[in-house]
This record gives C-alpha cells, sequence and structure tokens, in this order.
C-alpha cells in the first residue's frame, strides 16, 4: 500500500512537470504554421499531448521504479499467491481507462477535427474559393488559375511558383499530368502535393481529382521561411527530392497587382 | 485395409487437418482475383471469350477430379495398381485441359491499354500455375506408387496429392464461372 | 583411408560429393543461363536481341532458383523421393551442416538467425550509407538521387522481409517451438529444411537489383511508379517473393507444430507465451502472404506484359488498398512474437508468476484479428473523405489489445525482486522505445494530423521506434537470454550492460531526432534537402554511425560468448519452460523420452516442479 502510495505520488509530480512541458512548449509542434488547417492540426496535437503524457509518465516511471526498488526489495514484500496472479482493480481500471481514452481520442480529436475539414471542403463551403489547378507531373508542379486565366504561374527565371492571398480560402485542384498520349500509359506516377506550413498534404493520383482546402493565415514565403514551400512527399522517381516549388503568401491587392502581371505576361 | 490403432489415425487426422491448413492458404489469391476483378472492370466479359474452349476445358477439368476422388477413394483402400490408373487418368485430363487454358492466354488479343478482360490473363494464369503444380505432384505420386508402393504410412501423401488436384479443380470451376458468365 | 596390403585390388576412388552450397550455385548458374538464353534468344527475342530481357530475366531466376533448391539438397531429399527413388543422402557433421540441408530443426533456427543476421549487417550497411549522403544537403556520395533511393528500398526491403518477420519466426520459432511444446522434431521437418535457403536467395536476389538497373519505389512497391521505373524492381518483386514464400512454409511448419506435436499434458491452458506468439503471427502469414504474393505477381504483370491494372486507366489505388491489407498485419506479424518474448522473459528476471496471462494472449490474438481492419489508416492521403473515420476508428481501437502486454509485464514486475540482467534491461529499453512508437502513432491515427505528418520524417521515426524498439531489442534480449542455451556458456554481463547502453543511446539519439526532422518539413525518399535541415541531419547521422557500431559490438559479444563464453550449469536463470529442461546445448534429440507436463509454466512462486521428468537416462 505504501508502495502503491509512494509510486502514485511519484507520478503525480512526473506528470504535473510533463503537463508543464507540454504547455511550454506543445505550441511547437508543427514548428511553423501559416494556415488554419495547420492550426487545427495543432490543436488537435496539444490535445493528445495533454492525455499522452500522465500514460507516458505512468510507464515510463514503471520502468525506471521498479528495477530500482527490485535491488534493495526484501523477499517478504514481494507479492505472491493470487495477488501474484491477477488483480481486479488494476486490470479493470486498465482496461476501463484504455477504453475511455480511446472513444475519448476518436471523439475529439479525430472526429471533431476531421468533421472540420470535411466541412470545408463541402460544395458549399468551396464556392467562393480561390481555385488553383495543380498538376503533378514526374518532376514538377504546374499551377493554373482558371478564375483568372493564368494556365500556368511562372517565376521570373520560368520555374512555376504559387501565390496566394492571404485570409482566403483555397481550394486546391489536384491532378496527374494528362497527356491523353495512350501509348504511355505508364506516364505518370502518384505523387504528393505538400506544404509543410500549411499543416496538411494531399497525394496525387494518376487518373484520379483529388482537392485540398486551405486558408493561409500570413503573409510569408519561402524566402521568409522555407516550411512555407511545396514539396512532394510521395517518392515518383530519382526526380523526387528535386520535386518542389516556392510558395508566396501576399496581400490580397498584391495578389491582385500578380494575376495582372502574370496574365500580361500570357502565362 | 489394415486395422489402425487410435494414435497413427489421430496422426493421420493431423496430417490432413495441417493440409487443409495449407489448401486455405492457397485459396487467398484466387479471392483476391475475384476482388480485383470486381473492382477493376464490374461485370464484364470479354467478347472474344471463347465460350468453346472454356467449356470444353472445365469438362475435361471436371472429369479430372472425379477420376482424383477415385483415385482417393483407391488409395483408401490401399489399392496401388488402382491408384495409379486413376492418377494417370486425371494426369492426362487435367493436362490437356491445362494446355487448352494456355491456347486461351495464348490467343488472347492482348490489350495494354484497356483493363477490361486483362483480369481475366491475370486469373486463367493463376489457375494454370496452380495446376502445373498440381499436375508435377500427380505426376511423382503415380511415379512414386509404382516404385515404392501402398503401405499404411505412405498412402496419406498419394490421399493429398489426389485432394490438392481436387481443390485445384473446384478454384478453376469457381473462377469459370465467374470470369465467363457472371 | 584403409590400407592397402600388397595383392590386394586396388581401392576404389573416393570422390567427395560437391559440398550442397557450391552445388546449388552450380546448378543455379546453369539453369539461369539455359532458361534465359532460351528467352531471350529462341522464344521471345526483343529488338537488338540482347542477352538479357525482362522475361528472360524472370523466368531464368525463377529457374535458378529451383535449381538452388534442388542443388542445396532439395534433389535427393524432396524431389527425386517424391518420385519414388530412394537416394541415400548423410547429412554431414560438424560446422558443415549448417550449410547444407537438415531436418533437424535445431539446426534450421540457426540457419535462418544467420541469415537473418547477415541481412540485418547488409541493410545495416545500406542505411550507413544513407546516413552518410545525408550529411550533405546535395548529392556528394551518390552521383545520382536514383541510386540512393536505391539503396532505400534494400534497406527496407530487406529489413522487413529477412530480418523484421524471420528472426525471431523462422529462426527463434524453428529452434525454439518444438522443445517448447516438447517435441524432437517440427511438425514438417523437410519443408523448413527447404524453405531456409529461399532467405540467403531472397537477399542476395535484393542486393544485385542494382545490376538491373535502379529501382526508386522504396520497400512498398507503390505502382504505377513500379512499371515505370528501370528494371532493377524486377529483383525487387523476385526477391520478396523468395523471401515471403520461406515465411509461409515456415508459418506452416510451425502452426502444425504447436497444433500437433504437443507433449503430454500439455493443453491449450498451459501453453506457453511464445507459442501463442508464434500461432497467432503464423496466422497471419498464412492469410496474408499468399495475397502480397499474388499482388507483387499483378506488378510484375503489369511491367513485363506490360498489362494496364495499375496506370492512370487502371486503378492505382488497387494496388496500394492490396499491398496495405498485407502492409499493415505485416508490422504485426514483426512485432507481436516480441511482446510474446516479453512475457517470457520478465516473469523468469523478477522469479515471479506471469500476472493475467489470460489477458496477455488476449491482447496477442485481438491484436492478430484488428490488425486486418486498421490497413488504410497508410492511405488518409489518397482515400475517400468518407473513408477515413472507420479506419482511424480501429487503429485507435487496436492500441487497447497491444496495452494488454504492458499490462500484463508491469503486473508481473511489480513487487518483485527484479533483476536487471542484459535480457532484461533489454526488454526494459525495448518497452520504452515501443511505447514512444505507439503512442507516436496515436498522432498518426488521427487523419487530420496524420495528413501533416505522412509520408514525412516523424513516420520514419514512428516505424522504427515500433520496429526497432519493438523487435530489434527484443531479439538482442532474446539472444542473451536463450544463449546458454544455445550453447551452454554465459555472455560477459559487462559488456553486454555496455553493449545495450551502446545501442540504446545511438538509436533513441538518431531517431528520436527524427520525429522533429519531419515536424520540420523533410520529406521521405530524399538524399537532398532545404539547406535549413541539414544541422540536425548530421547530428542524427552521427547517431546513426554509433548506433551501427553499437550493433557489430552486440555481434561480436554475442558470437564470441557463444564459443568462448564462461560455462554456466544448463538452467542459469531457474526458468520453468520446456526447454530449459533439455541439455545445454541440446543434444541431436532435444528429450531423451518424451516430457509430461504437470502445470503451469510461470508459476514462479510455488516453487514446485512444472514438468515431470520421465524415468530414464537423463539427457546429459
Amino acid at each position: 500500500m505504501v508502495e502503491l502510495l509512494v509510486f502514485g505520488v511519484l507520478w503525480v509530480v512526473f506528470s504535473i512537470l510533463g503537463e508543464l512541458g507540454v504547455s511550454a512548449w506543445g505550441h511547437n509542434f508543427y514548428y511553423y504554421t501559416a494556415s488554419t488547417q495547420a492550426i487545427d492540426g495543432l490543436n488537435a496535437s496539444v490535445f493528445l499531448f495533454r492525455f499522452l503524457t500522465p500514460i507516458f509518465v505512468f510507464v515510463v516511471l514503471m520502468l525506471i521504479y521498479i528495477p530500482l526498488r527490485g535491488r534493495r526489495r526484501s523477499p517478504e514484500s514481494v507479492v505472491r499467491g493470487k495477488g501474484a496472479r491477477f488483480n481486479a482493480a488494476y486490470v479493470t481500471i486498465w482496461v476501463t481507462l484504455s477504453l475511455a481514452i480511446n472513444l475519448l481520442f476518436f471523439l475529439h480529436p479525430t472526429t471533431s477535427a476531421a468533421e472540420a475539414i470535411f466541412q470545408q471542403m463541402s460544395p458549399q463551403a468551396t464556392s467562393h474559393d480561390l481555385v488553383i489547378d495543380v498538376t503533378a507531373r514526374q518532376w514538377e508542379w504546374y499551377f493554373s488559375y482558371p478564375q483568372y486565366g493564368i494556365k500556368n504561374a511562372l517565376n521570373a527565371n520560368g520555374n512555376n511558383v504559387l501565390y496566394l492571398p492571404v485570409g482566403r480560402p483555397v481550394e486546391f485542384v489536384l491532378r496527374s499530368f494528362d497527356p491523353n498520349h495512350p501509348y504511355a500509359l505508364g506516364l505518370d506516377v502518384i505523387h504528393s502535393f505538400w506544404i509543410p506550413a500549411f499543416g496538411e498534404k494531399m497525394d496525387v493520383i494518376p487518373g484520379e481529382t483529388r482537392y485540398m482546402v486551405a486558408t493561409p493565415t500570413k503573409i510569408t514565403s519561402t524566402e521568409t521561411n522555407p516550411m512555407v514551400r511545396v514539396q512532394c512527399a510521395e517518392v515518383c522517381g530519382p526526380g523526387h527530392p528535386y520535386m518542389y516549388s516556392t510558395v508566396h503568401v501576399v496581400s490580397g491587392s498584391a495578389f491582385t497587382q500578380w494575376v495582372k502581371q502574370q496574365v500580361k505576361a500570357g502565362n | 485395409m489394415a486395422v489402425l490403432d487410435l494414435e497413427t489415425r489421430i496422426e493421420h487426422k493431423k496430417l490432413h487437418s495441417a493440409f487443409y491448413l495449407f489448401l486455405f492458404s492457397m485459396s487467398v489469391p484466387y479471392f483476391l482475383m475475384i476482388n480485383l476483378r470486381y473492382v477493376m472492370i464490374g461485370g464484364f466479359v470479354p467478347p472474344l471469350l471463347d465460350q468453346t474452349t472454356g467449356a470444353v476445358e472445365t469438362v475435361l477439368a471436371i472429369a479430372s477430379a472425379l477420376t482424383a476422388l477415385l483415385a482417393y477413394r483407391r488409395s483408401k483402400a490401399e489399392n496401388a495398381a488402382g491408384y495409379r490408373l486413376a492418377t494417370r487418368f486425371t494426369l492426362s485430363l487435367g493436362l490437356v485441359a491445362t494446355v487448352m487454358q494456355l491456347y486461351e492466354l495464348w490467343v488472347h488479343p492482348l490489350n495494354p491499354m484497356s483493363h477490361y478482360g486483362e483480369t481475366f490473363l491475370a486469373t486463367i494464369g493463376l489457375c494454370v500455375v496452380m495446376q502445373l503444380m498440381g499436375l508435377l505432384a500427380l505426376w511423382a505420386a503415380s511415379s512414386r506408387v509404382g516404385r515404392m508402393g501402398m503401405t499404411d504410412s505412405l498412402r496419406h501423401g498419394y490421399e493429398l496429392v489426389s485432394i490438392f488436384w481436387i481443390f485445384n479443380v473446384i478454384a478453376w470451376v469457381v473462377m469459370y464461372i465467374e470470369l465467363y458468365f457472371l | 583411408m584403409s590400407v592397402a596390403r600388397i595383392g590386394d585390388a586396388p581401392l576404389p576412388l573416393r570422390r567427395r560429393p560437391m559440398a550442397p552450397v557450391i552445388r546449388g550455385l552450380l546448378w543455379a548458374a546453369i539453369a539461369f543461363v539455359v532458361v534465359n538464353c532460351l528467352v531471350s534468344y529462341v522464344i521471345d527475342p526483343q529488338y537488338g536481341t540482347p542477352f538479357i530481357t525482362q522475361p528472360s530475366v524472370v523466368l531464368g531466376w525463377v529457374a535458378a532458383l529451383i535449381g538452388w533448391l534442388l542443388g542445396i539438397g532439395g534433389m535427393e531429399n524432396i524431389l527425386l523421393p517424391s518420385f519414388g527413388y530412394q537416394v541415400p543422402y548423410v547429412e554431414v557433421p560438424g560446422w558443415r551442416r549448417y550449410f547444407a540441408y537438415s531436418t533437424n530443426h535445431k539446426v534450421i533456427g540457426i540457419q535462418y538467425l544467420v541469415s537473418s543476421t547477415g541481412g540485418f549487417f547488409i541493410a545495416g550497411l545500406a542505411a550507413m550509407l544513407m546516413r552518410l549522403q545525408l550529411w550533405e544537403p546535395h548529392m556528394w556520395l551518390f552521383p545520382y538521387p536514383g541510386q540512393y533511393i536505391e539503396t532505400v528500398g534494400i534497406h527496407g526491403t530487406i529489413m522487413m522481409f529477412s530480418v523484421g518477420t524471420v528472426a525471431l519466426v523462422g529462426g527463434l520459432g524453428n529452434y525454439l517451438i518444438p522443445m517448447m511444446v516438447g517435441s524432437n522434431s517440427s511438425a514438417f521437418p523437410r519443408i523448413s529444411a527447404l524453405s531456409v535457403w529461399l532467405v540467403p536467395a531472397g537477399i542476395l536476389t535484393v542486393i544485385l537489383s542494382p545490376l538491373l538497373g535502379q529501382w526508386t519505389t522504396g520497400w512498398r512497391g507503390y505502382e504505377p511508379l513500379g512499371l515505370n521505373d528501370p528494371n532493377g524492381i524486377l529483383f525487387y518483386y523476385l526477391g520478396v517473393f523468395a523471401l515471403t514464400v520461406s515465411s509461409l512454409m515456415v508459418s506452416l511448419n510451425l502452426t502444425a507444430t504447436i497444433l500437433f506435436k504437443r507433449t503430454k499434458g500439455l493443453t491449450w491452458n498451459r501453453l506457453p507465451m511464445y507459442a501463442w506468439g508464434i500461432l497467432t503471427v503464423s496466422l497471419l502469414n498464412i492469410i496474408w502472404l499468399p495475397e502480397i504474393d499474388m499482388t507483387f505477381v499483378l506488378g510484375l504483370l503489369d511491367r513485363v506484359v506490360p498489362l494496364p491494372f495499375f496506370t492512370a486507366v487502371g486503378s492505382p489505388l488497387t494496388y496500394l488498398e492490396m499491398f496495405w491489407l498485407f502492409g499493415h498485419p505485416e508490422v504485426y506479424i514483426i512485432v507481436v512474437p516480441a511482446f510474446a518474448i516479453w512475457m517470457e522473459i520478465m516473469p523468469v528476471m523478477s522469479k515471479k508468476p506471469l500476472f493475467a496471462r489470460e489477458w496477455g494472449i488476449i491482447g496477442l490474438i485481438f491484436v492478430m484479428m484488428l490488425s486486418g481492419f486498421v490497413w488504410a489508416h497508410h492511405m488518409f492521403t489518397n482515400m475517400r473523405l468518407t473513408e477515413m473515420l472507420p479506419f482511424s476508428f480501429f487503429t485507435e481501437m487496436i492500441s487497447i489489445p497491444t496495452g494488454f502486454t504492458y499490462m500484463v509485464v508491469i503486473g508481473t514486475i511489480w513487487r518483485s525482486r527484479f533483476k536487471v540482467t542484459v535480457p532484461s534491461l533489454l526488454v526494459l529499453m525495448s518497452m520504452f522505445n515501443f511505447l514512444i512508437g505507439g503512442m507516436t502513432g496515436v498522432f498518426l491515427a488521427d487523419p487530420v494530423i496524420n495528413l501533416q505528418l505522412h509520408d514525412t520524417f516523424f513516420v520514419v521515426a514512428h516505424f522504427h521506434f515500433t520496429i526497432i524498439g519493438g523487435m530489434v531489442f527484443t531479439w538482442l534480449a532474446a539472444m542473451y537470454y536463450w544463449l546458454p542455451k544455445f550453447s551452454g556458456r554465459l555472455y560477459n554481463p559487462k559488456l553486454g550492460i555496455i553493449g545495450a547502453i551502446w545501442v540504446f543511446i545511438g538509436f533513441d539519439g538518431a531517431f528520436s531526432l527524427m520525429f522533429i526532422q519531419g515536424l520540420r518539413g523533410m520529406n521521405r525518399w530524399v538524399p537532398v534537402y532545404p539547406q535549413y535541415l541539414q544541422g540536425m541531419n548530421i547530428v542524427i547521422s552521427i547517431f546513426a554511425f554509433i548506433l551501427g557500431l553499437g550493433f557489430l559490438f552486440n555481434l561480436l559479444h554475442i558470437v564470441w560468448a557463444l564459443k568462448s563464453g564462461k560455462k554456466v550449469r544448463e538452467n542459469p536463470w531457474e526458468a520453468k519452460t520446456l526447454e530449459w529442461s533439455t541439455a545445454s546445448p541440446p543434444a541431436e534429440e532435444s528429450f531423451a523420452a518424451a516430457p509430461l507436463v504437470t502445470g503451469s509454466f510461470y508459476d514462479y512462486d510455488d516453487g514446485g516442479a512444472t514438468s515431470l521428468p520421465v524415468p530414464g537416462p537423463l539427457p546429459m
């Protein structure tokens, strides 16, 4: 009994320390968040951390405490008999808690956050979004803005570039390079459209159209923070490491200007 | 038939049970191919599929399964010569059926740009490969029974070979119905 | 050698038979050349009549594999007898025995372990090359990125298919399970005797894949990249086919052994935990290995014929579904034997009964069952939105039976006189590392968080924590634990503790930083990366080199201990499972007479005997 109490106190102390750590550093988990989706993911992570910390502390403390105590334990204090083979209280608490925590996690953050994303991707929600057609090909990204008549956004060096206005939800329409050339069926492969600072990615599957929704929250760019870039995240051949593009999130007026300039350049 | 003591009978039952575990394992690819067919192409039956050849080879296959069953019964009765004869029939009928399936594969109008009909190719190919393994086993068994005869401890090996061939035919009939009709 | 006397007839010349490995290689080479040339010159010559074409190398490899298996002993022991020809085959004594076909389950176990260890260090070398390349953010060690990605693929493939699923199942399983159930042989010794030789063939095939060309899919072989890649990927398909067939045969054999060869008194209620682990894992193998083999055959056909299954007009996602249907149970196949070994070692080391044994068994069984429901959590980024939640649900649920193992072990060692020995320390480390792996899995199970972390180094760290943390650390623990059984000798405790701490520091240092790299935006399969990630990559590489040297240190220590360690008595841990009642090392026939089991193997505080020695001469 005393043993249990001592362990309990240690567990509470270290759990509190752990929770303090989560409060201090938990919000750095996503390192740099530049979209509402990233913030949602970060909040979900911090929630998980809060509940996982005491469990982690419990098990690790057991793995350290028991061997240390075991050295100096007298033979009389060893648990024997029926108690050594089963303890209803311990098993019941363990099983019930693990079930409860799992159900809790399933409700929040899993379902709640997922439903939020589903809602953001629903047709009503995306009807006013900025639409960008993203085409993935071995080994580059094409960005076209059908609402503005930009077929292929390029920067001054001729590289594909992604410009986004801050605060406005954008819907990325993801397709694989579709040459309609029947002699080259294996022409394109699975890619993954990832902007690390936006906290989400979506795979691009040949023959399918997939969608990803993001709302940028900061004015930033790849030069400011390299996590703001488009990076292919699914291995797609030898060019996979080089399949990235720069991203610029700018103010609404700067975006309009950029659109004008792209259209004038004939892109 | 020799009277077996309980221990040996249990040993034989265990061997057969272990073999059925193996057959369970071998049936997984067939289930996968059925699934795959419906996922890829729904209920499409390729129009160039030769129904006559398919019907003939299936009839031959079923006949070979019946002779295999006969062989199995004869093996239980420790009838070495009878087993050998029945197994040879099974081997011949099975060989012709397999060759006809290979013919279907050979003349199949391969279309690498359309997935319609290609699951047909892969499924028949799976059946052919398994049947080739079964034919090899049948050949080995008929050769072995000629050289080593049939004793009580040897006979379950022969029985398992017949069971394996029957399994192959059942798998083929299921695939046949699924591919050619459904 | 006899001595002839003058006037005797001349002695007949005695020719020593060719060593089986040499004969196997020779027959494989001949078979390959014959079939390859047949296909590439006669049956299907392609434009320019090259010596090797895709169909010719595939069919040539199949012929070579058959030649290898026949040459290594399959001819005299399997092929000819099944046709009725009785050919004498003598197993040579001594070390040569391990390089030939042998039906002794202990020899087979060692053969599997050695092949596995070889695969481990070869794939480990590949990993060292990878970490060396990642020291710099530009190509320097490898001239071309495809070569790096190919190395990643070789590393992953060999580790997953010849180490992860083989060391504890084919290796330790073949050696220990027959003894643990009180039998002198496994159920179908000839199957395992032949299947063990598929492992070196498979490893060699994957290693030789650069000869055919690069392949960049990594161990998962995703389509349509698979049919788009250069030809090295052919040997990926074929090598994995050989390795998985070997595992399938082992699983069939061990399942039959556990089901049918238990000794008297060994009821289901008394089955050892390791046997439960192997039984559940074997069932998974039996169902899913044929499935993945069919998937890889389809991938191969897709490429070689070519067929349009997994291209844009077909369904690339179908390949992913089929792969992960196997791929997820695969990782449980890797880790469930480790859980079972925890539950074997910990009661012995704490001299306390196994706590809540039935819950431990339920945990293993439910992990096995649930593993078939969670596969698409590898596909959150490419599935329909409506499919996400059910998979997330089951993925989160599977953590519950996994937790039962922890519940059982903690309950066992609580308030005991737990001894920190090298095996028990490694089990503690394993439990710690797997805990981290498992908890990071909770993050990955959440679809929204998964959308950020999928295909980043966070996932790499997660699965290395679960696999190395769960399986490799436990493999080390098991080797030290059963070392006295294999050889009658003990390791050096100080060196063992040093070795354990060495790999722990190397491993946790390297891979915990990988979590952070993933969160900072580093994706997978890249030999080059943005400059800002370099600092941490250097640190990770240094820890990785420390880890590699640590594994090497442990290998040398274990090998030394097997040959020249201090001799110990037969059962130094005073364990009660049946394998410990045999001699150390065990005789040719482990049990001179079948043991009779009278009680539980895990009652460590009752002082009573668990198995009765049957009257007769004791095994020496």
